[in-house]
């Protein structure tokens, strides 16, 4: 009667029905996202499961009737629905927790348990949509696909969505472009003939020089990332046997998988074995105050980039061994046949082939060292007393973390400005990513083109 | 200067697995040398054991001698043997740079002391490419066909002036307008460089040496004058070969 890929009259029916269950099973996917994000929404959830369940089970009568095949699967999927449906109403709304003072309100369960029936339903709908042809099994197998890809980039959307509304009517060139300074002294007064000392103080706010300290960090990080990471990689990808490239590779991937707060913590360790020594004005830095009095710093640039450059290493020395390794053998032959030194080779058409890779992992190491405040949360302040690598270090996301972790009269002077900081600080990593992008496609154009 | 070449019970292993057997063999300098044989016997191997590049295998051994000028290669700096022995692969290998940069590469890393633009055009000449690519010099190599692309492979080696000349069959990836040119440049060294041409085309080593030896499973069959062992070869290995019964 029917055979694979061939449908017959009664079909018609089969797609109305199985429309209408990818259109209720989709309705359900939002509402278990809406309950994720209000307890209250959860009826919609409750509702939609039975009202599945009933489609789906009609929708297998019409299937069996026309005679195809997945039958099996729509009844699974009804019936869990069904199942599922009445469990979820029959619960109580809040679920204690054995023996921990733990509260699960019922529709974290709903909206998880519903997300994914939700999702079986929508891929049993198309395939019954698509006529139950070989095909259209790998048609059905898209909403596994795509609906955590798009609830993953609407929670992103969301984010930035939510950082660009609070942040960008805060924004302007002005507050960019004006350093942070505040004075305070006190002056004598007299009052009823009497001395006594009053206090005053200015305070202008602005993140001037936490744009350039961010530059300078990754401009400081790059420099000193960059030699050692071509070097390890170079030594991972080309000189690969032997304990010694075994001890770095081992020793390269642990750096990784450090905690950088552990980098935070010694930074500070850093910065108060320094001080005192003659090593103080590198790493702890040093500043004048407006009276000309010199004063030892809280922790220099350079502190913070030799710290930022242990994460930025391992990712340098990755991309550079893979873009070794992936240097097409002739190539390496044909060099060498030509009576090429090793050395030659390396620097005229190892390292030219990786250069792409080189460049992406420098300028994905800057966005990270732009980003990271853990590093230098403990040692940086507000870098009134100017930029440069032996001065305090401070950045834009030192800045965010002021406005809530500083002392009250920063916090109170300084937050409404903390989402434009972000933004500023989003749109830099993004220009970034994009520079990186272009800058490889460059270079693969130049150096690759096979 | 082309250079002779004594191959004296060379015998190479990759690991347990011996590829050449004692295979022993002399060529005259300036002579064009075909070797011939079935796949998988032993003819790379061979030739890349004369520029060192076999060595660089690992688990590769070797044990005997070969003497290029009556020096033994082994005692050499490898590095500086292949300035002397170039070596065109079977499948054209250009830099992903410009052709001149490509011609001028073996030169720039020896730091040799030649003018730059009079060797690349005579490179170019010699390799029959030079009117096909004078104007577009700076262009990349990589927009070359592929008989191209292997004509400035020729190029680069024989801008290094070498003595040697080895070929792992050059023509192998190339259309038949593309091999006659080559083989056209092949003969146009013949007297100037020392030519060892690896090829599984009979018809390819009559037209391009003068001698021609028959390798099969690693060992030397048959080694003598090309048309004399096309014609009357000593053999009965040589002879089933040549009329196609195997390989």
């Amino acid at each position: 009667m029917t055979g694979p890929g061939r449908t017959n009259v009664g079909s018609a029916g089969v797609q109305d029905v199985a429309a209408l269950a990818f259109v209720l099973s989709s309705a359900g996917i939002g509402a278990c996202v809406l309950t994720l994000l209000f307890n209250q929404a959860e009826f919609l959830a409750l509702g939609t499961l039975p009202l599945l369940a009933g489609v789906l089970a009609a929708l297998a009568w019409r299937a069996h009737i026309a005679g195809r095949s997945g039958i099996g699967s729509l009844l699974v999927v009804a019936i869990a629905c069904g199942v599922a449906g009445v469990a979820l109403r029959a619960a109580p709304e809040a679920i204690w927790g054995l023996h921990l003072d733990m509260i699960m309100h019922r529709s974290l369960a709903t909206s998880m348990v519903g997300m994914a029936l939700c999702v079986g339903a929508a891929c049993v709908s198309i395939y019954q949509y698509m006529g139950a042809t070989p095909s259209a099994l790998d048609y059905s197998r898209y909403p596994i696909l795509l609906v955590p890809a798009i609830l993953t980039l609407g929670v992103y959307a969301g984010l930035i969505g939510y950082l660009l509304v609070k942040g960008l009517p805060n924004l302007s060139w002005e507050i960019i472009t004006t350093p942070y300074q505040f004075l305070q002294w006190d002056e004598m007064v007299y009052e009823k003939g009497w001395p006594v000392w009053e206090s005053h103080s200015i305070r202008q706010v602005g993140m001037w020089h936490q744009v350039q300290g961010t530059l300078l960090l990754m401009g400081l990080t790059s420099l000193f990332a960059l030699p050692a990471g071509i070097g390890v990689g170079v030594l991972l990808g080309e000189y690969s046997d032997g304990w010694f490239a075994t001890v770095v590779r081992y020793s390269v991937n642990i750096l990784r998988a450090m905690s950088v707060f552990i980098l935070g913590v010694t930074a500070v360790s850093i910065v108060s074995f320094a001080a005192g020594t003659p090593l103080s004005d590198l790493l702890c830095g040093f500043y004048y105050d407006p009276l000309g009095g010199r004063h030892v710093g809280h922790g220099s640039y350079v502190t913070a980039a030799l710290l930022l450059a242990l994460l930025v290493i391992p990712v340098v020395a990755r991309s550079t061994e893979e873009g070794c390794r992936s240097l097409p053998h002739d190539l390496r032959e044909g060099s060498l046949a030509l009576g090429a030194t090793e050395g030659h080779t390396l620097t005229r058409i190892i390292l030219p082939w990786s250069a792409p890779n080189i460049v992406t992992a420098v300028l994905l190491g800057c966005a990270e060292a732009a980003g990271s405040v853990a590093v230098i949360v403990f040692i940086a302040r507000m870098g009134q007393y100017g930029v440069n690598p032996l001065n305090e270090v401070t950045s834009l996301s030192q800045f965010i973390f002021e406005a809530r972790w500083g002392t009250h009269a920063i916090e109170d002077a300084i937050r409404p400005y903390q989402f434009s900081a972000g933004v500023l600080l989003l749109g830099l990593t993004m220009g970034l990513s994009a520079a990186a992008l272009a800058l490889r496609h460059h270079f693969a154009y130049r150096y690759r083109s096979r | 200067m082309p250079s002779r070449i004594d191959i004296e019970n060379l015998r190479v292993a990759y690991g347990s697995n011996e590829v050449v057997k004692g295979v022993s063999l002399h060529v005259a300098a300036g002579q064009p040398t075909a070797l011939i044989g079935p796949s998988g016997c032993g003819k790379t191997t061979l030739i890349r054991t004369l520029n060192r590049l076999a060595e660089l295998t690992p688990g590769c051994t070797t044990s005997g001698r070969i003497l290029i000028d009556n020096e033994d290669i082994m005692g050499v700096d490898p590095v500086a043997l292949r300035r002397r022995v170039g070596m065109v692969f079977q499948r054209p290998n250009p830099f992903p740079k410009s052709i001149r940069e490509n011609v001028l590469y073996g030169i720039r890393a020896s730091k040799m002391k030649v003018d730059h633009d009079e060797v690349v055009e005579t490179s170019l000449k010699h390799a029959a490419l030079w009117d096909e690519v004078k104007d577009r010099l700076k262009s990349s190599a990589m927009e070359l066909s592929l008989g191209q692309q292997q004509r400035l492979c020729m190029a680069r080696t024989i801008a290094m002036n070498p003595q040697v000349i080895l070929m792992d069959e050059p023509a192998a990836s190339l259309d038949p307008l593309s091999t006659s040119k080559l083989e056209e440049s092949i003969a146009r060294m013949k007297g100037e460089y020392t030519v060892v041409v690896v090829t599984h085309n009979m018809q390819q080593a009559l037209r391009v040496s003068d001698y021609t030896a028959f390798i099969y499973l690693g060992e030397l069959v048959e080694y003598g004058d090309t048309k004399q062992m096309f014609e009357r070869p000593e053999k009965e290995e040589t002879a089933n070969y040549i009329a196609g019964k195997f390989g």
